[in-house]
C-alpha cells in the first residue's frame, strides 16, 4: 500500500500557507513508515491528478473556507468533497480537488480513500504570514494527520530531536 | 434591448476572472473583464536577497510556476550582465519545451476542448466510423475501433450511472455545438489520452528540475544540475537518455493527435474565424537562447501592428531598448493609486479600491501597454512573429495547419483567419508541434556540449553597491512574460511581473483603449443569455490564468463561478 500526504497552498496567501506549513511541521517532528511520502505541493493546480494518482490512501492538508472560526480543523472526507456538483469554470484554471477526483474516477486512478484536513482560514490576500488563529492550529492539525493515518494502520513517531520546520518564505 | 450578463467568480472566493458583457440583438456591444483579486505580490519581494526572488515569484501561482522560475533569474542576471554558461541555458531550455508540450496539452483538451465537444452526443457515435476518420487524420496508433468502442462504453456507463461527474457542467445540446458523434467521440477518446500523455512532458521537466510543481534546479548564474558522465549522482548520460525516452512518447502525440485534432475541430467551426480577433497588435519575445550572453535565440519575438504581418518588429534581445523602453502599466481603471502610466522599474502596486464601476475603476488588474497601444500576447502572437520573421519551424508547421484546416472547412484558410478566436487555438497547436521538434534538438545541444567536455553550470553572482536594474523574459505558454527588477545595494529595491495575462485581460487605459479580451468579446453571438458558451469560448481560447494565488476548498458547496442576467 502507497500512502501520500501531501500539503497545498500558496505559501505567499497568508493562511492558504497552512498546507504547506503542516506538510514541513510533520517532516520535521516525526518519522513516518517507508510506505508512506509527507510532500509540501505547493500550488500543484493542473498537476494535482499526477501527482494523486497510484496512490492507495491520501491525506490532504489545505485551508478551507466553512462557516467557522478560523482555524477551526475539520475533517471532509471523499463523498463530502465529491457531493456538490462541479461549477462553471471561467478561468479555465480554477484548480479544484472535487474536478481532480472526478478525473481519476474517469481513469481509474482515484485513490481508494482520500481525505482533506482542513483549516478554516481567516487572511487569504497576498502576503506571508499566517494569523494567528491558524497559527495555533498548526501542531493540531498535524496531530490530527497523525491520527487520521493510525486509523489505517500507518504509525507515525516523534523524532527525538525535532528540527525546525524549514519555512523559508517567513524568513526576512 | 440591451442585457447585462455577469459571469463572475462567486462572491466568497476572492480572485479569478470576472467578464460582464451587455448584449443587444444577440451580440456582444460592450464588454469588461476584470479580476477581483489583489496580486501584492511585488510588496513581498521588497527587501530580499534577489537570489532568492525565483524561489518566491514560482509560488505566485499555481500553474505557471516554473515560466516565473526561470523569468526571475533572467532578471537579476540581466541586472548584474551575468553570462549564463551553455549548459545551463540548455538544460533552462529543456525545461521550458517539455513545460510548454505539458501545459498547452492540458489546455486544449482538459480546460477548453468542451467548448466545441459535446460530451452527451457521444452516445450516437459509430465506433467504426469515429475510427475512419481518426485515420485520415494521422496514423496514430490508439484510434482503432476498439478503442473507439471502449471509450463510447466508458461515456455511455457515466451518463446511464445519472452521475456526469467531470462532465456535468458542460453547456450539453446547446445550439452552438456542431460537431458529428463521431468527432465528438473522437475528441473524447483524445481528451483521456491526453492525460495519459501530458505527464510524460512533465516528467521531463521534473527530471531535469528535480520536482514539478516548483522547480528547484535554477539559480542566478546557472543551475544547480551537477555533470559528471561518471556518476549516478548526477546528470549523465543515463540520465539524458531517459528524458530523451519520455520525450519521445508525448512528441508523437503532439504532432499526430493535438495538432490534427485541432486543425480538423477548427475547420468544422469555420464560422468562429470570423469571431473573436479583438485587438490585433501583438508582442512576442525571443526565447531559446543560444549563447552565454543571451544575444542569439532560437525562436524570434518582436511586434505587430493592426494586424500586418509587414509591420512586423524584431525585438533582439533583453537588452534591445525598443523593447526596453516600449512598456508602460497604466492604473487608470484599476484599483491602484495613480493613473498616468508608468514604466515597470518605476512601478506601484498601491491598492486604491472601489466598487466595481463601468466607468471607472473595475479591475485589480492593470493595463499594459507597448509604446501606448494594447498588445495581445500569446502563442498566436508567437507564431504570427514567427512566420512574419521566416523562422523555417513556424513557417512549416502554420502551413501545415492552414492546408488541413483549409481541406475540412472547403475554405482557402490563410494567415489572416488566424486573427480569431479559433485563431488562438490553431497557433497553440501550431506553437506546440513546434516546441515538440526543438525540445529534442535542444536535448541533443545539452548532450553535444556536455560529449564537448563542458561541464560548466553557474558563474556565481556578486552584486555591486548601488543601484542597478535588470529585465528577463520569457515566451511563457500564455505569452510574454516578463519581470523587471531594480536591486540597491544586494537588496531588491523594486520588482514588477508584468504576465501574459495582464496584458490580454487588461482594463480599459487612460486614454480608454479596451484590453484583448475585451475587443475580443465585442460582435461575439450569444444565443442564451443564461448559457454564454460563445463568451467562454471567446475567453478560454486565450487560456486565461487568473487564479493565480487561492484554491480554497469550498465547504459550503459554492459553485466557482455563476452566470448572472440583469
Amino acid at each position: 500500500m502507497r500512502v501520500a500526504i501531501f500539503g497545498i497552498g500558496n505559501v505567499l496567501a497568508h493562511d492558504d500557507a497552512v498546507g504547506p506549513s503542516v506538510a514541513r511541521l510533520l517532516d520535521a517532528h516525526w518519522v513516518f513508515p517507508p510506505e508512506v511520502v509527507v510532500e509540501d505541493l505547493g500550488t500543484p493546480a493542473l498537476e494535482l491528478p499526477t501527482h494523486l494518482a497510484g496512490y492507495d490512501r491520501v491525506i490532504l492538508v489545505d485551508a478551507v473556507k466553512a462557516d467557522a472560526p478560523a482555524g477551526t480543523i475539520r475533517i471532509y472526507r471523499r463523498d463530502e468533497i465529491l457531493r456538490h456538483p462541479p461549477g462553471l469554470r471561467l478561468s479555465p484554471h480554477d484548480p479544484a480537488l472535487k474536478e481532480t477526483l472526478m478525473l481519476l474516477d474517469l481513469t481509474g486512478e482515484a485513490p481508494a480513500d482520500l481525505l482533506l484536513v482542513g483549516v478554516v482560514a481567516k487572511l487569504t490576500e497576498m502576503g506571508v504570514g499566517l494569523s494567528d488563529e491558524v497559527r495555533a492550529s498548526l501542531r493540531p492539525a498535524a496531530e490530527a494527520v497523525v491520527a487520521q493515518l493510525a486509523e489505517i494502520g500507518f504509525t507515525a513517531t516523534r523524532r527525538e530531536t525535532p528540527r525546525a520546520p524549514d519555512l523559508w518564505w517567513q524568513a526576512a | 434591448m440591451s442585457q447585462r450578463i455577469t459571469v463572475d467568480p462567486i462572491t466568497r472566493i476572492e480572485g479569478h476572472l470576472r467578464i460582464d458583457v451587455d448584449v443587444d440583438g444577440g451580440q456582444v456591444q460592450k464588454a469588461w473583464a476584470s479580476s477581483t483579486m489583489w496580486r501584492g505580490i511585488e510588496k513581498i519581494l521588497v527587501g530580499r536577497d534577489p537570489r532568492e526572488a525565483w524561489l518566491f515569484t514560482q509560488r505566485f501561482c499555481g500553474v505557471c510556476t516554473t515560466v516565473h522560475a526561470l523569468t526571475s533569474v533572467r532578471a537579476v542576471e540581466d541586472a548584474l550582465n551575468l553570462e549564463v554558461p551553455l549548459n545551463a541555458q540548455y538544460i533552462r531550455n529543456v525545461i521550458m519545451l517539455s513545460h510548454a508540450l505539458h501545459d498547452h496539452i492540458v489546455h486544449f483538451y482538459q480546460l477548453s476542448a468542451l467548448d466545441w465537444v459535446d460530451v452527451t452526443q457521444v452516445l450516437k457515435a459509430d465506433p467504426a466510423k469515429a475510427a475512419a476518420i481518426a485515420e485520415s487524420l494521422s496514423d496514430w496508433p490508439g484510434n482503432s475501433k476498439e478503442q473507439m468502442a471502449a471509450v463510447k462504453n466508458k461515456v455511455k456507463a457515466l451518463v446511464d450511472s445519472g452521475q456526469l461527474g467531470i462532465f456535468a457542467h458542460g453547456y450539453w445540446g446547446h445550439p452552438a455545438m456542431k460537431l458529428s458523434p463521431e468527432v465528438n467521440l473522437l475528441a473524447v477518446a483524445h481528451y483521456l489520452q491526453a492525460l495519459e500523455y501530458q505527464r510524460y512532458a512533465n516528467q521531463a521537466v521534473a527530471m531535469l528540475g528535480g520536482k514539478t510543481p516548483h522547480i528547484q534546479n535554477v539559480a542566478v548564474g546557472g543551475v544547480a544540475n551537477a555533470i559528471n558522465l561518471d556518476s549516478q549522482a548526477t546528470l549523465n548520460v543515463d540520465r539524458l537518455f531517459q528524458i530523451k525516452a519520455v520525450l519521445d512518447k508525448v512528441i508523437p502525440f503532439v504532432q499526430k493527435v493535438y495538432f490534427p485534432d485541432v486543425c480538423a475541430i477548427a475547420g468544422m467551426y469555420p464560422e468562429w474565424f470570423g469571431y473573436g480577433a479583438g485587438v490585433t497588435n501583438y508582442l512576442s519575445v525571443p526565447d531559446l537562447p543560444l549563447d552565454t550572453k543571451s544575444t542569439q535565440y532560437d525562436l524570434p519575438g518582436g511586434t505587430i501592428f493592426n494586424g500586418d504581418l509587414a509591420s512586423y518588429k524584431p525585438i533582439q534581445g533583453q537588452k534591445d531598448e525598443y523593447w526596453r523602453k516600449g512598456v508602460t502599466e497604466s492604473s487608470a481603471h484599476s484599483y491602484y493609486k495613480g493613473s498616468d502610466p508608468l514604466h515597470p522599474f518605476k512601478g506601484e502596486t498601491d491598492p486604491d479600491f472601489t466598487d466595481w464601476q463601468a466607468d471607472g475603476k473595475y479591475s485589480w488588474v492593470k493595463s499594459p501597454r507597448f509604446e501606448g497601444k494594447p498588445m495581445q500576447v500569446g502563442p498566436l502572437a508567437n507564431v504570427l512573429c514567427g512566420v512574419a520573421a521566416g523562422n523555417p519551424l513556424m513557417v512549416k508547421w502554420a502551413t501545415r495547419a492552414l492546408d488541413t484546416i483549409s481541406a475540412v472547412a472547403k475554405i482557402k484558410a490563410t494567415p489572416a483567419h488566424l486573427h480569431s478566436t479559433l485563431g488562438r487555438h490553431g497557433a497553440r497547436a501550431i506553437r506546440t508541434a513546434v516546441m515538440s521538434e526543438l525540445a529534442t534538438k535542444h536535448l541533443q545541444l545539452l548532450i553535444d556540449n556536455i560529449l564537448k567536455g563542458d561541464t560548466t553550470i553557474f558563474n556565481p553572482p556578486t552584486f555591486p553597491t548601488g543601484t542597478i536594474e535588470g529585465v528577463g523574459f520569457h515566451e511563457a505558454p500564455r505569452g510574454a512574460l516578463s519581470h523587471w527588477v531594480v536591486i540597491d545595494n544586494g537588496k531588491i529595491k523594486n520588482y514588477q511581473a508584468v504576465v501574459p495575462t495582464t496584458w490580454n485581460a487588461s482594463p480599459r487605459d487612460e486614454k480608454g483603449q479596451i484590453g484583448p479580451y475585451e475587443a475580443a468579446l465585442l460582435r461575439n453571438p450569444v444565443a442564451n443569455a443564461e448559457h454564454p458558451l460563445e463568451v467562454l469560448r471567446t475567453i478560454h481560447s486565450f487560456d486565461p490564468c487568473m487564479a493565480c494565488a487561492v484554491h480554497t476548498f469550498d465547504a459550503e458547496g459554492n459553485n466557482i463561478a455563476r452566470v448572472k442576467v440583469l
